[in-house]
């Protein structure tokens, strides 16, 4: 049971000022996937956490399933115009995962994320530390299924969907910026859904 | 809960516990804000002290403009009032009695708050390991917990936007040379702690190897 802080309203502001501009709000989950939807089995899952990390490490279902879990409610935004309000979410926190690998090299001023997939999003570092991304596992308390990304997909709940990557597999932490699949096909590099960041500049849409 | 405010934009909250807090310097904890409507949002802070198993956890929070949680801790939190706090986390950015090499911390703004914790651990512990501090202050204003560092010898501090007629100390932006002079004045090489903005991490971390440190001496911790 969490304590209600009063007055409290969050980067959204209040009900009437929560959706970024240019979004509805939707109280079903839709899917959006590139591609069809890999079947993950739980017993051959693996998350590596490399690149410019002290102690590259990777972890099973089970050594996963063992870390403490944090729960976080909170909104999520689509770059196709939906948001949804007040999904509780669980996972473990990317502090966490980065502590686990040793903690971050002086270089590591990126975060690659590639999924089962071969898709993948970059993210600035200071967008992944301070408790603001999770490996999610379970959202509105259920496992997350195949179409939602699981067993286990990234979460980053402040910038436009599609940088929580589905199916995650892998967290490169890196020196210099390489865009994902999304980033180079038109989408914006870093996806503020408070600034509309939805399209590259030079995509021309 | 009490209230210091250690500058315009900087406030330290000493919250009461229902347990007894035992962290390590260094580490953090998690405070998390519920708005009436369900919705969530949790920073990390770092702990301003090792926990001697007292019921109280002491934060130093900056007010960041257009944050989400420190506006809200800064101006809307009375004393009385309740709030989420996990923790301690954090296994890496640490620092014990039990660590032998010579320390050298380097701090910009309130990314002097675990360097603190750290600071005064090693103070207050039988450690004969060196450790020097050098913190990045925009103003002598601004100087976090004046009573610990400016009267310590092992503490250098440099302003950046402008200092009092009076001031003795360093003034404008960490250079290589400034760096380099105190990672020479240790009598062995020491490990680095780094904390603050990202961009400053950066510059002390590339300065930091210009002056012959390894990267795997150099610990880090950046926020925003």
């Amino acid at each position: 049971m969490s304590i209600v802080n009063k007055g409290f309203v969050g980067k959204g502001g209040a009900d009437s000022k929560r959706l970024p501009p240019g979004q509805s709000q939707v109280t079903s989950w839709p899917v959006l996937t590139y591609g069809p939807t890999p079947h993950v089995d739980t017993k051959t899952w693996t998350l590596t956490i490399d690149g410019a990390v002290n102690k590259p490490i990777t972890l099973n279902w089970d050594e996963f399933n063992e870390l403490a879990m944090t729960r976080l409610t909170t909104d999520i935004h689509c770059v196709t115009r939906w948001s949804r309000f007040g999904m509780p979410w669980d996972g473990v926190s990317l502090d966490d995962l980065i502590g686990l690998a040793g903690g971050l090299a002086p270089d590591a001023k990126f975060l690659i994320a590639s999924t089962v997939e071969g898709y993948t999003t970059n993210l600035p570092v200071r967008d992944v530390v301070n408790n603001q991304a999770m490996v999610a596992t379970h959202a509105d308390g259920e496992p997350l299924t195949p179409e939602h990304g699981g067993p286990a997909r990234l979460f980053i709940p402040h910038l436009y969907f599609w940088k929580s990557a589905k199916w995650i597999q892998r967290l490169t932490f890196t020196k210099e910026d390489h865009p994902g699949f999304w980033e180079v096909n038109g989408y914006h590099n870093y996806g503020d859904p408070w600034k509309e960041e939805r399209y590259s500049d030079d995509a021309g849409w | 809960m009490s209230v210091t405010e250690e500058s315009p934009t900087v406030k330290t909250f000493v919250f009461k516990t229902p347990h007894p807090i035992t962290n390590i310097a260094g580490q953090h904890y998690e405070l998390r804000l519920t708005a009436e409507n369900g919705y969530q949002a949790a920073r990390l802070y770092s702990a301003v002290v090792t926990g001697t198993g007292k019921e109280e956890v002491t934060l130093t929070i900056m007010n960041v403009k257009n944050g989400e949680v420190s506006p809200y801790i800064s101006e809307d939190l009375k004393v009385g009032d309740e709030v989420e706090i996990r923790g301690p986390f954090g296994k890496f950015f640490i620092w014990t009695g039990e660590e032998y090499r010579p320390v050298f911390l380097v701090g910009g703004g309130s990314g002097v708050v675990p360097l603190h914790a750290i600071f005064t651990a090693h103070r207050d512990s039988k450690s004969k390991a060196e450790m020097k501090l050098l913190y990045s202050s925009h103003t002598y204003e601004e100087i976090l917990y004046k009573d610990d560092f400016l009267s310590s010898p092992d503490v250098a501090v440099t302003l950046t936007r402008n200092a009092p007629e009076d001031w003795e100390g360093l003034t404008g932006r960490v250079t290589k040379d400034m760096l380099g002079a105190i990672v020479d004045s240790f009598e062995a090489q020491p490990i680095c702690y780094v904390c603050g903005m990202s961009l400053f991490v950066d510059a002390i971390t590339e300065a930091l190897q210009v002056a012959g440190i390894p990267s795997t001496s150099i610990k880090t911790e950046r926020f925003g």
